[in-house]
């Protein structure tokens, strides 16, 4: 574990902007590769020449900057997102196994979005609809979080039992609930939300980019000033309250700011799995488990990652394109297997 | 001068506003307790299980409220110290920590500053010394950079210790400390409590389950039964046949040794 | 928690869809009388509109929900969904055949209904060229061969004439997209694109993309397609379309300008049944076609659906 902290001192910051720094390079390297590439064979610096004629320029500028460019764009923030909330849970509910979705927040965002399309707002014929798909997926994340608090608070403290019962609740329910609109309604009118479910980038319009994108940095923006009362929450509800930190309001901040990151990311791409899952694990292994240096650097690797993720759903089977949920599925299977070898050398080792 | 302080304390762990119908309300833990730690003293909370050890611990520490009476530390009600204030004050080790996640022994030990850090919650050099002197004083420091996971039981609980140090409370509550540690462990860390006790003039009150320990290291005793004090004092005072009997059941010979004074040498259940 | 579950159906799915259906073939299948049936189901909207189209339509008993053509269905019982009909709904009205195509679906309630005893006539119409010999089946399974036969000599005379009109034409670079976000389109091997081959047009979706690919929108850029086409299948019945989509359709594709169809104003939006229903309706949906891709001047019949133009584009 070459970058974890050697035993000469705590945290220091200037430790954690040079990792930064690096990730961030390395984002912009991946973002520029992504760029690059993609269904048509059309390369940046075609922007920076003034040679080509105006039509060939026109479908360039179309292609890079209407089409490749909000959409990595957007691949970044929604992975920094759901990073970000992935590290948040995992510490919240003291289970290296939680992912962003694991409360029911994916669930009601899910359910936001087959309602539009179940009414016809959705039926993926116009920038309008996506809109509206988009908003109704971050209500209905949001209403879900009102109610698992509401919940989860009617049986006392907000102990982790029962964030997680409850959760598993709501996300059962949803999925139920959700069945049951699919087989009652048009089928025609699902074809749209399918990819939504299995999580797709798209080239949104600048507008709703910019929405997201203020949405998840204000969320991590909270989680990064929370990230040292992780740590202390990690020691469990008693600890942390002889060390000067109330676990329950530390716990509804911190919910309440994963779940908005996710939120914004699902209503823009649906419901991409694995990110939150997979990132966190890696950067841990790499960084060690503080959260303070763990948080933002996880955020950079998951936007990194998903740039990457996303590059790859659309350029192996060009002109046809993947959805990214897909590929990160099939990085999902492989990743765990490893990470269960590790564990179980490092169990028969000592 | 007294530092920790309990008047009329009840506790019971059955909530009344939660009680199903037909179930029975269950007896209260700790009754009608008062108790009065000064500074400076190095107090043991014995009792058999279900005696009310760890939870009037827990009552102590402000963990737990409790339902009649007051708790109070310097002088303040433990209820109105916000939380913050209180951990600068009093440091609670329990009897085992497994933190989710692989920290490493120095990164545990600095947690135990974070009462004295600043808003950003960020270590200076300074606190890195602390941590350090406390993981010298528990004789751990070599494990600075091991991860808490792969220690020994005697090892963690050397660790959970240094961190209560770094604290730097004047109060230092502990919940079975020896519990799961072999007799050369059991006996380090009641000699390193005492030197804490005495080089640093920490109060400590420690909940344990070892008589024999208890009464050769600790100063006064308090002996619980059923979540009443039924003795309060000197190791000798408390340390008798009879209460033996009374509160554990237990035949026992006491002797009385010049060095580790009482012992306690169990002979069987009564006839 | 709905991810794997959808996964795990849409495999389901797919293995159904793949296989081939348990029973092919004409009238004088096991298990059921034959002659000429006096109380049919249909399970399929083409196969609903092929009855009717081969003058057996008196005899439907009961359609699905999705069936809405000719007009009259609209009032028939109805026996559920297109993947999920409903069993018993159909063994309610005592049907003497039952007429189904295979989809990704319906599989295990249509062997319920063999295992009922009741005849099912599995015909399959993917395409063009598979729509003759599914009237032709229809036409032996209601004993109205003749019918059929003229029916279908009709429809290959006016796909001959089609080619006649638009031959010599310029054929102008199509795309025809079933939704827009994401982009699902028509490809090589589906109904639609074979209309839009006969009508004149060529598709800009490249060979082996599949029937109806998710396809990326930089390659529409680069291919730089004349004419854009939305099927909608909420549209009211016939070839009109609200405006309302319309405008909102050429707002989407206007984000893109360099596009020569978005730039001519040549994106429309309109009614989906003739396009994607395999079946009877095909001439009228080549007409549709062609007055799209080549203007009225080569349309031999009126029809009152056309798209709308994208304002100050030029």
């Amino acid at each position: 574990m070459p970058l974890r902290e050697p035993a000469g001192g705590g945290f220091r910051p200037g430790r954690l902007a040079g990792i930064c720094a690096a990730l961030l390079g390395l984002l912009l390297l991946v973002l520029l590769a992504g760029l690059s590439v993609g269904a048509a064979p059309v390369r940046p610096w075609v922007l920076l020449s003034r040679a080509s004629n105006g039509e060939e320029a026109a479908r360039a500028r179309d292609i890079l900057l209407g089409l490749r460019l909000p959409r990595i764009l957007l691949a970044a923030v929604v992975g920094a997102a759901l990073s970000a909330a992935g590290v948040t849970f995992k510490a919240v509910l003291r289970n290296p196994l939680a992912d962003p979705y694991i409360l029911g927040v994916s669930g009601g965002a899910a359910l936001g979005a087959i309602l539009t399309a179940a009414f016809g707002a959705g039926d993926g014929t116009a920038s309008a609809a996506g809109l509206i798909r988009s908003l109704f997926a971050f209500g209905g994340a949001a209403g879900t979080l009102l109610l698992l608090f509401a919940l989860a608070r009617a049986s006392g403290r907000i102990s982790n039992t029962s964030l997680l019962l409850t959760g598993a609740v709501v996300n059962a329910f949803f999925s139920a609930l959700i069945l049951f609109i699919i087989t009652v309604v048009d089928y025609t009118r699902f074809q749209s939300v399918f990819f939504w479910l299995v999580g797709t980038i798209e080239p949104s319009g600048y507008g709703p980019l910019a929405a997201t994108a203020a949405c998840v940095a204000g969320s991590l923006l909270g989680l990064v000033l929370l990230s040292g009362r992780l740590n202390l929450l990690s020691l469990g509800d008693d600890e942390a309250r002889s060390l000067g930190v109330e676990p329950d309001s530390i716990k509804k901040l911190a919910i309440i700011a994963a779940s908005l990151a996710t939120a914004s990311a699902v209503s823009m791409s649906g419901l991409i799995g694995f990110v939150g899952l997979m990132v966190p694990h890696a950067t841990r292994a790499v960084l060690g488990s503080d959260h303070r240096s763990l948080l933002p650097a996880a955020a950079l690797g998951g936007a990194i990652f998903l740039v990457a993720a996303d590059t790859a759903a659309r350029t192996l089977l060009a002109p046809v394109e993947m959805p990214v949920g897909i590929i990160t599925a099939v990085c999902g299977g492989p990743f765990f297997l490893y990470l269960f070898q590790r564990r179980r050398a490092r169990e028969m080792g000592g | 001068m007294s530092c920790l302080q309990a008047r009329g304390i009840t506790f019971s762990y059955a909530h009344p506003g939660r009680s199903r119908p037909g179930a029975a309300e269950l007896p209260p833990q700790i009754r009608n307790v008062d108790i009065d730690v000064g500074e400076g003293e190095f107090v043991a909370l014995l009792g058999p299980n279900g005696a009310g050890k760890t939870t009037l611990l827990r009552l102590l520490g402000g963990m737990l409220r409790p339902l009649t009476g007051s708790v109070t530390l310097f002088g303040q009600v433990v209820d109105s110290l916000g939380l913050a204030q209180k951990a600068l004050w009093m440091a609670f080790v329990p009897q085992e920590s497994r933190p989710t996640f692989d920290f490493s022994v120095l990164e545990l030990v600095l947690l135990g500053r974070w009462p004295h850090l600043g808003l950003l919650g960020i270590e200076g050099k300074r606190d890195v010394e602390i941590a350090r002197e406390s993981l010298r004083f528990t004789g751990v420091v070599d494990l600075a950079g091991r991860p808490f996971g792969s220690l020994s039981a005697g090892e963690k609980q050397r660790v959970l210790l240094a961190r209560a140090l770094a604290q730097q409370a004047r109060v230092v509550l502990l919940d079975e400390p020896t519990a799961f540690l072999d007799l050369g462990h059991q006996v380090r860390i009641y000699e390193l409590l005492r030197r804490l006790c005495r080089e640093f003039g920490t109060t400590l009150l420690v909940a344990s389950h070892d008589l024999n320990l208890a009464g050769r290291y600790c100063g006064r005793l308090v002996l619980m039964h059923e979540g009443e004090l039924v003795r309060d004092g000197a190791p000798r005072e408390v340390l008798t046949e009879e209460l033996i009997r009374s509160t554990y059941g237990v035949e026992a010979q006491v002797r009385h040794d010049p060095v580790a004074g009482p012992i306690i040498i169990a002979r069987g259940s009564p006839p | 928690m709905i991810r794997p579950l959808l996964a795990f159906l849409s495999c389901i799915a797919a293995a159904a869809a793949s296989s081939a259906p348990a029973t092919t073939g004409p009238a004088g299948a096991p298990g059921g009388p034959t002659g000429k049936p006096r109380r049919i189901v249909s399970l399929a909207p083409n196969l609903t509109e092929m009855l009717f189209a081969i003058g057996a339509g008196g005899e439907v008993a009961g359609v699905t929900d999705f069936c809405d053509y000719p007009p009259e269905v609209r009032h028939l019982p109805k026996v559920g969904g297109f993947i999920n009909p409903n069993p018993e709904a159909v063994l309610a009205l005592a049907p003497d055949l039952v007429v189904a195509t295979p989809n990704v679906g319906n599989r295990p309630f249509v062997e319920q209904l063999m295992r009922a005893g009741t005849r099912v006539e599995i015909v399959q119409a993917r395409n063009l060229d598979e729509i003759f010999p599914a009237l032709e089946a229809l036409g032996r399974a209601t004993s109205r061969e003749s019918q059929a036969s003229v029916l279908v000599r009709r429809l290959k005379d006016g796909l001959l004439s089609a080619k006649e009109r638009v031959k010599g034409l310029p054929r102008p670079r199509t795309l025809l997209c079933i939704q827009v976000e994401p982009l699902v389109v028509a490809g090589p091997g589906s109904y639609p694109h074979d209309l839009l081959t006969i009508a004149g047009g060529i598709s800009i979706v490249p060979d082996g993309s599949g029937a109806y690919p998710k396809l990326s929108l930089e390659e529409v850029v680069r291919a730089a397609p004349d004419v854009l086409i939305q099927t909608r299948m909420d549209a009211p019945q016939g070839l009109e379309v609200s405006s309302e989509a319309s405008d909102s359709l050429l707002q989407w594709w206007g984000r893109w300008r360099s596009i020569p169809a978005v730039k001519a104003g040549r994106v429309h939006a309109v009614a989906g049944d003739t396009l994607l229903r395999p079946g009877p309706r095909l001439l009228e949906g080549i007409e549709l076609l062609i007055r799209l891709l080549h203007g009225s001047t080569v349309a031999s019949v009126q029809h009152a659906g056309q798209g709308r133009r994208l304002e100050g584009c030029r």
